[in-house]
């Protein structure tokens, strides 16, 4: 169909569309015509069957007629109304003459049907007969044969009535058959039209559809391919051709399309060409050209610009050319083309743009908008030229204009220029700076003006001097602005600047020379001053000639000779050498000649009157820039009076040196004497008991064995440990005593032993532990029964082994330690409950000593208490001259549980409380320590029991002291041990002393 | 007299520092770095705690405020802790 079978595609758009809806117009026409042909054939058979019903009506009609007319006529006859009877005859007769034709006529009309031959024939006999029988019977009637009338009415008019009785059944049976028929045909007529008709609108439908697509598809395909053609040249494809067949307009406008695109991809080549050369001539001719868009982002950069940049186009294209500009400029770049392009003015400035070696150059840059016939920018065109050279000329120029600039303003002199009459033309800033004076106001003064020494005259007088080219040189003084005067050394010569004479003048300050100069007069005043002071002169030797070339007066004052003289030479003061010495101080000079080196020496030197001075030399080579010994300098000092002062200090050190010894060897002596004294020191008492104790201490102290010290707390255990100290040879070391029971249970082992940084949390720092610091010394283990076992067993091996290892630390460490230990437990007991190990019970056993109780040696009490009020009345600012004698009974009736320390507190405590010189206590002080515990009877030591009868005992003395350790009353008075041991057990035995606090264990 | 702080986990995975020693000086902040790195629910075990400087006790009252337990305290400190408190809650300087 798309090939147009019916070439319809040659007609026009409009004739092919009219076709078309004409085509669909008669389609639907002949399916109407066709419906309606089918309704006719439905209805015919309809009418058939009327008209069958109307003929057999009309046969009715008949046979009524007959019958009625023989009834009316009979009647009439019997009337013998000739006139009526003629009457209704006639009328009788006209009807149905009447009837009779409509049926004739009825029936000849179905003569589509067959018909009986025997209706018709029938029909026909009525029609004659009747009117027959009527005229006879009027005439009888007119006659007045009545009953002929009545006869012949009754069997003539009978044989009519048959006839018509046969018709009608005739016409009923055909009639019946008709209306089968007429049935039959408009069942099969209906079932006809319900086929045809959906036929027939199908087909129209059909035939309308296809003309539509048909016409739709001819209009749309070629527009289709016209509208890929107009992309495609939208595009840039001027090679795209349509196709259309046909001669229709779309086919027209395709081929105009065509011919078109032809056109335009010559016109395309042609301008490819002509863009080629543009661009060719726009990437070589010697310039950097782009193009941007109204907005300002580049959309085209020519070659040139691209291969000096090093960018890529893309890279260039937009706003990236922007890396391109030095950072110092790109800013202020931006700025100004963004202001170009929002004022929609021509841009030209300078900017530093980098090549693509890196190195970045300038560029002189302008930009212009392009605009179109609206004045709307459309375009920016650009173009940058390399000034680079030009810039750098410039600044190499204007670098060395400020660099000349600079030297002139520099310059440590000032400069004056002046022209022939001798007025200023120029200066330089030091010019302006030494006079106060402006340029400008320099500029046109003539030098009198401000030159002190100088008038109009003198200054025409130089100027003519220095016009005949003479080099005037000359000091002056110069007066600044502010009046102070200083002087200047001017220096002066004419030149000529092209064809004028100017003279130029140097005027240096010379205030700083004339300054210097006097400083340096005034300091060789104090030069020859110091070295006279100091007895130091100063001398230069030629190493050439070997002559001195410079003496200082000192000089030749330390040798005796006369500065009048000048420098003396060689031979002079070699003779002057003192004998002894000189040989050794001519081989040291020759030496310092030949190795040009610092040397020093000390020699004497004899003056002509015998004296002898002591001297003291040091030289110094001095070498110029070439590293050549140009001369050497020195300094000779006279160290005679020092040289006898040291004599002096030497014998008076030796003196010291002796007195030293001599005092170290007493100092020794009274030490040992001292150590003698004190041997016993605060080891009060006389006793037997105590004796025995002394005399094994004085035993045992040399020997370096460990020692076993018990007794009960407040014996002075620590005070025979240290009197071991002190008589053993390690005396002079240290002596360190640890409260074992003083120490925290988990800390005992890192203070024992030390720890390292990091061993615990909370070592922040290595530790050193007691046995380290005791190390060659003494160390004293007080309360040794508190260690807990894992301590013991580390002890053993410091006993055994004499080393250990810090906590934490992997490295062992040696110590040489005397172990003294001291316990008031009793340590068998504590073996045998197994809280002490008895290897190291015997180690520490090797000399035992028990302190006794102070109970034991009575006799010491009054001796301890004396030593006791001496010195708490020393210490308390009193006078006690002596011990009422009640005092002295208590004292010595007491049983003193807390031993040597108690004795010693109640002193203290009475010298507090003593207002007289008659010491006093207060009986109530001993009222309840003097009497026994009554518990201490029967109970034992808990620490000599089993654990659970010792947590027995600790808790009962607990709940007699509510709860309390410590004071007179508290548990550890009342089960006689000291209060720290029994604080320790408590904890060991994890007893809760709170809840003895309110009586009862139960009341808490 | 140094400062140990033991770190136990009892079997309801609740955590007892154990101190030992003294909390003076710089095991002060050592002991507060060792608590700050705790959760809640610590307790601090003082049996072996044999001195405590003002700063300690200023640690162990601003500890035991923030609801960590001070288990076995020394009377001494436990007055002076609570003392603290008190001061602190009235305003006053302890």
């Amino acid at each position: 169909m798309l090939n147009n079978p019916f070439r319809l595609g040659r007609a026009n758009i409009g004739a092919r569309l009219t076709a078309c809806f004409v085509a669909i117009v008669l389609s639907m026409m002949a399916a109407d015509a066709i419906a309606i042909w089918q309704f006719t054939r439905t209805a015919a058979p309809n009418r058939r069957l009327a008209q069958a019903d109307q003929t057999s009506l009309s046969v009715l009609r008949v046979q009524l007629d007959l019958s009625i007319f023989r009834e009316s006529l009979t009647a009439l006859a019997s009337t013998h109304g000739i006139r009526q009877f003629t009457i209704e005859a006639t009328a009788v007769r006209q009807k149905f003459v009447e009837d009779v034709a409509r049926s004739a006529e009825l029936l000849g009309s179905a003569s589509d049907t067959e018909q009986d031959p025997a209706i018709r024939s029938a029909l026909e006999t009525l029609r004659i007969m009747l009117p027959s029988q009527l005229d006879t019977a009027v005439e009888l009637a007119s006659a007045g044969d009545w009953a002929a009338v009545s006869l012949r009415l009754r069997d003539q008019v009978q044989d009519l009535v048959d006839v018509s009785s046969l018709l009608v059944e005739k016409v009923d049976r055909e009639v019946s058959q008709q209306r089968a028929a007429a049935i039959e045909s408009g069942r099969r007529a209906q079932r006809q039209l319900t086929l045809v008709l959906p036929i027939t609108a199908l087909l129209t439908l059909l035939v309308a559809v296809a003309l539509g697509w048909y016409a739709t598809q001819s209009i749309t395909h070629p527009l289709s391919k016209l509208e890929a053609a107009a992309r495609a040249l939208a595009q840039g494809d001027f090679q795209h051709q349509v196709a259309i067949r046909g001669e229709d307009e779309l086919a027209q406008l395709g081929q105009v399309f065509n011919d078109t695109t032809q056109r335009l991809a010559a016109l395309y080549e042609t301008l490819r060409t002509n863009e080629a050369r543009l661009r060719l001539t726009i990437d070589t001719i010697p310039a950097y050209v782009w193009s941007a868009l109204p907005d300002g982002s580049v959309d085209f950069i020519n070659q040139r610009w691209l291969e000096f940049s090093g960018l890529s186009l893309e890279q260039g294209l937009g706003w990236g050319w922007e890396a391109a500009i030095h950072p110092e400029d790109r800013a202020d770049f931006v700025e100004k083309w963004r202001e170009a392009i929002e004022s929609g003015k021509a841009m030209e400035t300078e900017a530093r743009v980098r090549r693509a070696d890196g190195q970045y150059r300038w560029l002189l840059i302008r930009n212009v908008p392009l605009r179109d016939e609206t004045g709307k920018i459309v375009k920016w065109y650009g173009k940058s030229s390399d000034i680079d050279d030009r810039k750098r000329a410039e600044e190499e120029l204007r670098a060395a204009e400020t660099r000349f600039r600079a030297f002139v303003d520099h310059a440590t002199d000032a400069l004056f220029v002046h022209d022939e009459q001798g007025l200023i033309v120029d200066v330089n800033r030091r010019a302006c700076e030494s006079l106060g004076y402006t340029r400008e106001e320099l500029i046109g003064m003539s030098p009198f003006q401000f030159d002190a020494a100088l008038d109009e005259v003198a200054v025409q007088r130089l100027v003519e001097r220095s016009r005949s080219g003479e080099n005037v040189a000359f000091e002056s003084l110069h007066r600044r602005k502010d009046g102070i005067i200083f002087p200047v050394e001017v220096n002066s010569r004419s030149f000529w600047f092209g064809d004028r004479r100017f003279a130029l003048s140097l005027a240096r300050d010379i205030t700083d020379r004339k300054r210097a100069e006097e400083a340096l007069h005034r300091s060789e005043s104090y030069l020859a001053e110091a070295q006279r002071l100091s007895h130091t002169g100063s001398w230069a030797l030629n190493p050439r000639t070997q002559q001195y070339s410079y003496w200082s007066d000192e000089m030749h004052r330390i040798w005796g000779l006369n500065p009048r003289n000048g420098v003396p030479d060689f031979e002079t003061v070699r003779e002057r050498l003192h004998p002894e010495d000189r040989e050794r101080v001519l081989e040291s000079l020759n030496r310092t000649l030949r190795e040009e080196k610092d040397t020093a020496d000390e020699y004497r030197i004899v003056l002509p009157d015998g004296a002898v001075k002591h001297i003291y030399t040091r030289r110094h080579p001095v070498f110029n820039s070439t590293g050549q010994l140009v001369e050497y300098v020195g300094t000779t000092m006279d160290v005679t009076e020092q040289y006898r002062s040291r004599a002096a200090l030497e014998k008076a050190f030796e003196e010291i040196q002796e007195l030293k010894d001599q005092l170290y060897k007493e100092n020794l002596a009274l030490r040992e004497e001292v150590v003698r004294a004190s041997m016993f020191e605060e080891i009060v008492g006389a006793s037997k008991p105590l004796e025995t104790v002394l005399s094994q201490v004085a035993k045992v102290a040399p020997t370096d064995s460990t020692v076993l010290i018990t007794g009960e707390t407040g014996t002075g255990k620590e005070l025979i440990a240290r009197a071991i100290h002190k008589r053993s040879q390690r005396s002079g070391r240290a002596f360190v005593s640890v409260n074992c029971a003083a120490l925290a249970p988990s800390l005992i082992s890192s203070e024992l032993f030390g720890y390292e940084k990091g061993a615990f949390t909370g070592a922040t720092q290595r530790h050193i532990g007691r046995f380290e610091l005791a190390d060659g010394g003494t160390i004293f283990l007080d309360e040794v029964g508190e260690l807990p076992p894992e301590t013991q067993v580390s002890l053993l091996r410091v006993l055994q082994e004499r080393e250990f290892e810090r906590v934490g630390g992997t490295q062992s460490i040696r110590v040489d330690v005397r172990v003294i230990a001291a316990t008031n437990r009793d340590l068998t007991t504590a073996i045998a409950n197994r809280s002490f190990r008895q290897d190291l019970f015997y180690r520490f056993n090797v000399f035992p000593i028990a302190v006794p109780p102070l109970r034991d040696r009575k006799e010491d009490v009054l001796m301890l208490v004396e030593y006791f009020v001496q010195r708490y009345a020393i210490r308390a600012n009193k006078n006690i001259r002596s011990i009422g004698q009640k005092t002295l009974d208590l004292f010595q009736s007491y049983d003193w549980p807390g031993n040597v320390r108690e004795l010693q507190n109640v002193v203290e405590r009475s010298v507090i409380l003593t207002t007289g010189d008659v010491l006093r206590v207060d009986e109530s002080w001993f009222s309840q320590e003097s009497s026994e515990p009554p518990f201490a009877v029967q109970a034992p030591s808990p620490l000599a029991a089993g654990q659970r009868q010792e947590r027995e005992i600790i808790e009962a003395a607990l709940a007699e002291s509510r709860g309390r350790v410590s004071g007179p009353s508290g548990a550890a008075a009342r089960l006689r041990v000291p209060r720290s041991t029994l604080e320790s057990r408590i904890r060991a035995l994890k007893i809760n002393k709170s809840q003895f606090k309110f009586g009862s264990r139960n009341s808490s | 007299m140094s400062c140990k702080i033991e770190r136990l986990l009892n079997s309801n995975n609740s955590v007892v520092l154990r101190v030992s020693g003294r909390i003076e000086g710089e095991h002060v902040d050592t002991l507060r770095e060792v608590l700050g790195r705790e959760e809640q629910g610590v307790a601090l075990d003082l049996t072996e705690v044999n001195l405590v400087d003002r700063q300690g006790v200023k640690l162990l009252a601003a500890s035991e405020a923030n609801g960590i337990e001070l288990r076995n305290c020394p009377a001494y400190v436990r007055e002076w802790v609570s003392r603290m408190n008190r001061n602190a809650n009235s305003g006053r300087e302890p």
